[in-house]
């Protein structure tokens, strides 16, 4: 009887642990499932327009090489110093562009169609903007004509001429980039690519990704990281990882963007500042954007040591300055617990004070709440930050930051 | 900063942030510490103990003060209103006259037979007072330097450097004759050599490493101001020397002249008068 009633015994037992292991295996797999985002089924491509805007959306380096010996035919000579020489963008020799500036008239010629004949071109004559002052001169809407990686359409540029000493200079404020539409996570988003003169691919430069509403406002790759940022072939955008691909366009056809959906492991992030209206982690396995994300969120696993924010409330933006991110700011994700990161608003006006022999200097910085530096969007600048040094309670001496 | 206003100060920023942030930011404490007036003087009791020097008791040792005054001029008031971030520049050539004229008080005592050993001691002066008077003007706290601190000391080692070299050459080259002007020509010339050596290996280095065109007048142009100054800076001191024997003597000796020998007295004829 016992030993009957243990036999039972030990088959209930038998049963009840394979039972359970089996439920905790799929249990697990389960919570494996969660903790992984699947690619979803389809694609996305978008085919990229040509966009011209009347801001400066980045920089590109020129090099001029001036030169005494003039072009075989050029425009009648004008009073004062005459520049002449080749402009050369990017780091192939065969946009070299030869170019004649009437320094005191303000005139800049441009040999559009490189036969050095600098009066047959019609489109490839230029008047400095504004100031005509002799030793820096800006000369709006040029339009470029380049061999990219994209083909040759033009890219629209303003040029600075500026001369220091004997040497003259030249630099490039880029104004064109490529621009489509995705729909990703049922949302619309505006892409875009800006070209880099330095890279063979499209891929080498800049990428924009913001949505699609905000289309019309302005972007720049300096002022702007949480929008525009290096061209990364990992993103996580919209709760989903996309690897992407630059098709290799042709003279004929234009360039597309497409996204293709990956399976990712993810990890959970806490973030602890507010008001952030996207936070963008750089230098890890994925590119992630986070926009308007809550106080957990999951990213793909990974180290990311480049963070920078967006933020907005009622109106009034601030964006971090990615290059002033201290190298210890990094951040750790993994599946199995959570991480911390301590970013954001509020934001705090905050004066580092530091002796200089027989002065006091005095920097300011806008902080957010990990201590990373911001600026306001559109900030006044004829309304600069104010300080206020009080002995006890009385005020001894009170003044305004300067910009520098 | 008023300068009474000692101890600790809660130093407060303040921007419209909106719904960001408050206005008012955090204060900040700092324990400031009134910069004594002590430091400032320091160079001028220095050039005074020099004075008090028993060689120096006589009235035109104090003529020292006026290369010195008007250097230390130029560089509260300069005719010319130098770029931002360069105000380095006036405090190195104020540092400098304060050396010069140290050495200049000092200089009967810093001749040595030989001609090196002279060298390293003026070298030694001057930027050992050269050193005192930059480090008197940043309050003698080397703690609280900046780095507008550390290129004026580095432009002021340079210089002393300079200076030393072309007084100790431009010595040599005179070492026959002393003639004032030539010795300014020479020393000019010395200032513009030295100062080119000193850039052109760095300009080499920018030539090679640069994909950037650069044109020698980027080298020659900022070499040639910077001799220019370094020379201004010398020149009252040298007139100085040519204005007064004492000093005139002094700089004999920086430069290792030897002195001129007393004129020598031709015998005078027997007088042929015969009782």
């Amino acid at each position: 009887m016992s030993n009957g009633l243990s036999w039972r015994r030990l088959g209930k037992v038998w049963l009840a642990w394979l039972s359970s292991t089996l439920l905790a295996g799929f249990c697990a797999g389960k919570a494996l499932q969660a903790a992984e985002i699947s690619p979803s089924s389809t694609n996305v491509s978008t085919v990229l327009t040509y966009q011209e805007t009347d801001y400066r959306v980045g920089n590109w380096n020129c090099t001029l090489t001036a030169q005494t010996t003039p072009f075989k035919t050029e425009p009648a000579a004008a009073t004062g110093k005459t520049v002449r020489g080749l402009l050369t963008f990017g780091s192939g020799s065969s946009n070299a562009l030869a170019f004649v500036w009437q320094r005191d008239t303000g005139k800049l010629y441009l040999d559009l169609n490189r036969n050095q004949d600098l009066t047959d071109d019609a489109a490839g004559v230029f008047s400095a903007e504004a100031s005509k002052s002799a030793n820096y001169q800006f000369f709006k809407g040029v339009h470029l004509p380049l061999s990219t990686a994209v083909g040759q359409p033009a890219a629209l540029a303003d040029l600075n001429f500026w001369t220091f000493s004997t040497r003259t200079s030249c630099s490039v404020g880029l104004r064109s980039f490529w621009s489509g539409k995705v729909t990703l996570a049922g949302r619309d988003w505006q892409v875009g690519l800006i070209e880099d003169a330095h890279a063979s691919s499209l891929a080498g430069g800049h990428m924009l990704l913001r949505p699609w509403d905000e289309q019309s406002q302005p972007f720049s790759i300096y002022d702007d990281a949480a929008n525009a940022f290096p061209f990364a072939r990992q993103i996580f955008v919209a709760g989903q990882a996309y690897e992407l691909a630059v098709d290799a366009p042709t003279a004929a056809a234009k360039p597309s963007l497409q996204f293709t959906p990956q399976s990712v492991a993810l990890g959970q992030l806490k973030i602890a500042g507010k008001y952030i209206k996207r936070l963008v982690l750089a230098d890890g396995p994925y590119l992630v954007l986070l926009d308007h994300p809550g106080e957990v969120v999951s990213v793909p696993t990974g180290s990311y040591s480049q963070l920078t924010a967006r933020l907005e409330n009622q109106g009034m933006e601030a964006y971090g300055k990615s290059s002033q991110t201290p190298a210890s700011r990094k951040v750790s994700v993994n599946a199995q617990a959570s991480a911390i990161l301590n970013l954001g608003g509020p934001l705090t006006n905050v004066v580092a004070v530091t002796r200089q022999g027989q002065d006091l200097r005095l920097d300011y910085q806008l902080i957010g709440a990990g201590g990373e530096t911001y600026q306001l969007a559109g900030e006044n600048r004829s309304q600069p930050p104010e300080f206020a040094v009080f002995q006890g309670v009385k005020q001894i001496a009170s003044g305004a930051f300067e910009f520098g | 900063m008023p300068l009474t206003a000692g101890g600790k100060l809660n130093i407060v920023a303040s921007a419209d942030l909106g719904a960001l942030g408050t206005k008012a930011g955090t204060p900040m404490v700092y324990d400031w510490v009134v910069p004594g007036i002590a430091p400032l003087l320091l160079p001028w009791l220095v050039i005074l103990v020099l004075l008090a020097l028993k060689p120096n008791r006589n009235a035109a040792a104090w003529l020292i003060w006026l290369p010195l005054g008007c250097v230390y001029g130029f560089t509260l008031a300069p005719p010319v209103s130098l770029p931002a971030g360069t105000n380095f520049f006036l405090d190195a050539i104020a540092a400098l006259a304060v050396g010069l004229a140290a050495v200049w008080l000092l200089a009967y005592s810093l001749r040595q037979k030989h001609r090196l050993v002279t060298f390293f001691i003026v070298l030694f002066a001057l930027a050992g007072f050269s050193g005192l008077a930059a480090v008197a003007r940043q309050g003698l706290s080397l703690s609280s330097l900046g780095i507008e601190s550390m290129q004026t000391g580095i432009l002021l080692g340079i210089a002393v450097l300079v200076s030393a070299v072309a007084l100790s050459l431009s010595g040599w080259i005179s070492r026959r004759r002393y003639r004032p002007l030539g010795l300014y020509l020479w020393l000019f010339l010395l200032l513009l050599a030295i100062w080119l050596m000193i850039a052109l290996p760095f300009f080499l280095l920018a030539l090679a490493t640069n994909s950037v065109s650069l044109s020698w007048s980027e080298l020659f142009f900022p070499v040639m101001a910077v001799a220019a100054g370094h020379f201004a800076t010398l020149l009252p001191f040298l007139v100085l020397s040519s204005a007064s024997p004492l000093f005139r003597e002094r700089l004999k000796a920086l430069l290792q002249v030897p002195p001129v020998p007393p004129p020598v007295m031709n015998s005078l004829p027997e007088a042929g008068l015969k009782i």
